[in-house]
């Protein structure tokens, strides 16, 4: 496989919606193990889109295969979305919550401005 | 307030104590109150959506529905598109606000932010995830959401766009750690050819006419008994035509519904004389514009508001370039001096209307936008004064009303930027000053010789084209003109240039996102000496700059057959020409620029180490590579050091400007082998707007002493907060070696000023002495907060009670509470200069 056809692999499932997996709806009431709250899960900077990377697993992992495939090595996080199903993956860590309403999980960046907004009040 | 201190207390007592929010409500006429009370903030406050702003589902499902049903259809995805875009004008609901002369809105009811999910399924996948902005009731709406989202996964115009895209590209700019935007036609920053349907000539039926000729034209040269690749062009641009036309007709019967509306409460349900006559106007006003040229100043008005409730409807605007005192001027002098049917309070009232008409307008963001463009739905920066295509001023009293307007309705959003010239009159400048002096943040002050001079050579505009620009978003100009136009800004060419030196640091890996971005130079700790350490940079620079053009330049080239624009191209005379989409490059001159956020901290942090590890060998580049790694932690004594013993710059002080130019040269030189589809170059325009904020928490310690999370730099050339200790002058003097020409596109800088010092004419006489010198220096822009910071902390303290104070944030003005606690933080923290 080329380069250029490994990173469309990886890329594709991140960039472009499959039907079923628009708006993070991928694991909707499937499983309590999902990456948006693992430990290792970064949330994209950009968007609420529900987009992000594994800061453990790197490019070439795939947690959906079964089994599922590990790579450790490399410089590239594995993409993957908040609502991704984990159940799979035996390096899911289940975060602790600062909150308990789900949101400081799943959206921080989001609720960030909100909260500088109150704490100083 | 309660009312009866409103009530109780004078225009001038609140003058006095410079509470101009006050002042202004005394001031205003009924109708100005009310309509500026009724409408609804829009923008986000912090980065979300104040409560009771609502995504409008109206157009989305709409959209859902009429796409749904042309799956089948062996229509061209052109007209498609048209067709689409008339579906929704034809069957959107229309409402016409009480005392209202001006109609139009995006959304379907005045709390609502129009929603096009034939964008990008990112953006579609945010309205999901916003449950506050969601409509009651929120559970079946959530599933209304979630079929339209399903429905154009893999459908909208990014998704389709992708597979051809460069994806290691995207993944990076999608990151969020060096781009901003996205590379889409139909969503961005669109200027027009105000010149071909703004000047009286021509309106949608005299274009429409004029299509009918050339599809006419063209049926006859197909026919003709002869065949090769001219004449197979030829259907391309018959769809085109066909389709610009759908998008006029549709354009013109929407207007009709509104003066049907109109006519229907004016005949059957309004009792009050005075303003059944007001909706009989507005009905005629409708029945009039689009499709016929303006006659009067109310119709020029409610002209530019179709034109932009349309485009909106089409794509996702962020901005709203225009000239409104240039192309409606004309109408102002008609009305007011010529026919006398308007006296000049009436006409400030239609003024007031147009900028409450404007400040209402939103489209649904994603989180990046709300973030960057804290309290504003999208810089609707509107050009004022400056100069005709033959050079004579082109102020006039219109522009005075714009700015007496201002300082009555103020909104935040339209802002204004003045277009500055030797031959601006004293009374214009005053104007000018007293919007700035009531704390309004605006207009910012652009210097039209050297702008025009840059448009020449930068994009090689002739001079008379380069005349007539407007802003096209913040601070680039961009003439409004057959080939000088640029129909879409793609706003990912916005560099987080903070990167560049981070990078230089890390070989190119961004912690943050957990990703390769950047070039992977050698490891910072083996450079020798200040050299290579430079080189690094500029490759990291030319790394990230490229990320983002190739993006652009791809969808520029896929856009006219990828996401086409009917409605937009119909306004073009260059398309309705040549029968070509109007982003295809083809017919442009071209007019790109980069973006450059987060830009000061480079030259501050380049002398930083040049000064600290190089000349004085206090410190190796290992040291400071760790001590960014950890973030400064344990490394705070040296912290300081680079904080505080190394020069920064604003301070006029040759060690670190030096490092300025020299950075600025490295990216003119790129920006001219950087090019656009239309061939021409990608200069840098270094700006923020709220940029510095967003990245905070994206940017990791740097060596001019910042933290992570700490707020970077406020401007595009504006010193450090509270870093530039020698004065006012001193700033100019550091912005002034900058060649304001050649070495990039614009350059903002904000400075903020003593309300108490410029408080009366002497105050207004020592501003002229300062814009003096910053002409002299030829810096082109320079804007001002004028917000003492007694105001700003009581409204920190007490939101409740300052709602209506505004301030200038970085090429854009806010209300004050709309900005985020950081942003906030950061305004007060600007030095505030004493002049004198």
């Amino acid at each position: 496989m080329s380069r250029r056809e490994e990173k469309r692999k990886a890329y594709t499932s991140m960039l472009i919606p499959d039907k079923k997996e628009a708006a993070g709806t991928e694991s909707k009431g499937s499983s309590e193990k999902i990456c948006g709250i693992c430990e290792h899960y970064l949330e994209s900077s950009w968007s609420s889109d529900g987009r992000g990377t594994c800061t453990l697993l790197k490019l070439g992992s795939d947690i959906k295969s079964q089994p599922p495939v590990y790579v450790l090595e490399g410089k590239d996080g594995y993409p993957t979305k908040t609502l991704s199903d984990a159940s799979l993956c035996k390096y899911f860590e289940k975060m602790t919550f600062i909150d308990k309403d789900g949101y400081e999980c799943s959206d921080p960046i989001y609720r960030r401005s909100m909260r500088q907004l109150q704490d100083k009040k | 307030m309660a009312q009866t201190a409103l009530k109780d207390t004078s225009v001038e007592e609140f003058e006095k104590k410079q509470e101009w929010w006050w002042a202004a409500e005394k001031k205003r006429s009924g109708r100005l109150d009310y309509l500026r009370k009724a409408i609804w903030k829009k923008g986000a406050i912090g980065g979300l959506y104040a409560p009771g702003v609502k995504t409008d589902l109206e157009q989305a499902v709409m959209t859902t529905n009429m796409a749904k049903s042309m799956e089948g259809s062996p229509d061209p995805y052109v007209i498609k598109s048209a067709k689409l875009f008339a579906h929704i004008l034809d069957n959107k609901t229309i409402f016409i606000t009480d005392h209202a002369q001006l109609v139009g809105y995006t959304g379907s009811l005045p709390n609502t932010m129009n929603w096009n999910p034939s964008i990008a399924s990112i953006l579609n996948a945010e309205v999901f995830n916003d449950p506050n902005a969601i409509p009651d009731p929120v559970d079946k709406n959530q599933e209304v959401i979630q079929e339209i989202v399903d429905y154009w996964a893999g459908r909208t115009d990014l998704d389709r766009m992708m597979p051809v895209f460069d994806m290691d590209d995207l993944m990076k700019m999608l990151s969020g750690s060096i781009g901003w935007g996205v590379p889409l036609a139909r969503g961005g920053y669109s200027n027009k050819d105000y010149e071909y349907i703004m000047t009286g000539k021509r309106a949608f039926q005299d274009i429409i006419d004029e299509l009918d000729k050339k599809l006419d034209e063209i049926d006859d040269a197909v026919h003709e008994p002869m065949a090769n690749k001219e004449i197979a062009v030829m259907y391309d641009q018959l769809n085109n035509w066909e389709a610009m036309k759908i998008a006029l007709e549709a354009g013109i019967r929407i207007a009709r519904r509104y003066a049907r509306l109109a006519r229907i409460i004016a005949e059957n349900f309004e009792e009050d004389p005075k303003r059944k006559e007001e909706l009989l106007k507005i009905a005629a006003a409708c029945e009039q514009v689009p499709a016929h040229p303006p006659r009067n100043l109310q119709e020029s008005f409610q002209y530019d508001i179709f034109i932009q409730m349309m485009s909106r409807t089409e794509a996702i605007e962020g901005a709203w370039p225009c000239r409104p005192d240039y192309y409606h001027g004309p109408y102002y002098d008609k009305d007011v001096h010529i026919d006398k049917t308007l006296t000049k309070e009436e006409a400030l009232d239609l003024v007031g209307e147009f900028l409450i008409r404007a400040a209402e307008v939103c489209q649904f963001k994603p989180k990046f936008a709300r973030e960057g463009l804290q309290g504003i739905d999208g810089t609707w920066v509107w050009t004022m004064g400056g100069v005709d295509e033959k050079g004579k001023d082109a102020c006039n009293d219109l522009t005075i009303a714009f700015m007496q307007a201002a300082r009555l309705v103020r909104v935040a959003n339209p802002t204004f930027a003045f277009r500055w010239h030797p031959q601006v009159k004293d009374e214009v400048m005053r104007e000018v000053f007293e919007c700035i002096r009531h704390g309004l943040g605006y207009p910012s002050i652009r210097n039209d010789p050297i702008l025009i001079s840059n448009a020449m050579h930068w994009h090689g505009h002739p001079i008379e084209e380069a005349r007539l620009w407007v802003h096209q978003a913040c601070m680039s100009p961009n003439p409004t003109t057959k080939h000088g136009y640029q129909p879409m800004r793609m706003a990912n060419a916005t560099a987080n240039c903070a990167k560049i030196i981070e990078y230089v640091f890390t070989s190119g890996f961004d912690p943050v996102v957990n990703m390769q971005v950047g070039a992977e130079t050698p490891d910072v700790s083996t450079f020798k000496d200040f050299e290579a350490f430079f080189d690094a940079w500029v490759l990291q620079m030319r790394t990230i700059f490229s990320i983002l053009v190739r993006s652009v330049n791809r969808a520029r080239l896929l856009a006219p057959t990828m996401t086409p624009r009917p409605f937009l191209s119909g306004l073009s005379e260059r398309c309705i020409e040549s029968g070509q989409d109007t982003c295809d490059p083809s017919i442009a001159r071209g007019n790109a620029w980069i973006t450059a956020f987060t830009w000061v901290e480079n030259a501050d942090s380049l002398a930083a180490v040049k000064k600290l590890v190089f000349d004085e060998g206090k410190y190796t580049l290992a040291e400071l590579k760790d001590a960014l790694a950890k973030n400064w932690n344990g490394y705070e004594d040296m912290r300081l050091d680079f904080v505080k013993n190394v020069p920064k710059w604003g301070n006029d002080d040759d060690y670190v400007d030096s490092i300025m130019l020299r950075c600025l040269d490295e990216c003119a030189k790129f920006s001219k082998e950087l090019k656009c589809p239309c061939g021409n170059n990608w200069p840098i325009l270094p700006e923020n707007v709220s940029g510095n904020i967003h990245y905070a928490n994206i940017v990791g310690a740097l060596p001019n002493g910042r933290r992570l999370g700490d707020a970077l730099y406020d401007g595009g050339i504006s010193p450090g907060p509270g870093l530039d200790k020698n004065g006012p002058t001193a700033v100019l003097k550091s912005c002034g070696k900058i060649d304001h020409v050649t070495q990039g596109r614009a350059f903002l800088l904000n400075q903020r000023l003593s309300p108490t010092q410029l408080a009366d004419e002497k105050g207004f006489q020592l501003w002229k002495a300062y814009m003096r010198t910053w002409a002299d220096l030829g810096l082109d822009h320079v804007q001002f907060n004028m917000v003492d910071d007694a105001t700003l902390r009581s409204a920190q303290k007490d939101p409740e009670k300052y709602q209506e104070v505004i301030v200038r944030v970085a090429g854009y003005s806010a209300h004050f509470v709309d900005i985020s606690r950081k942003t906030q933080d950061n305004i007060i923290q600007r030095t505030v200069q004493g002049l004198g």
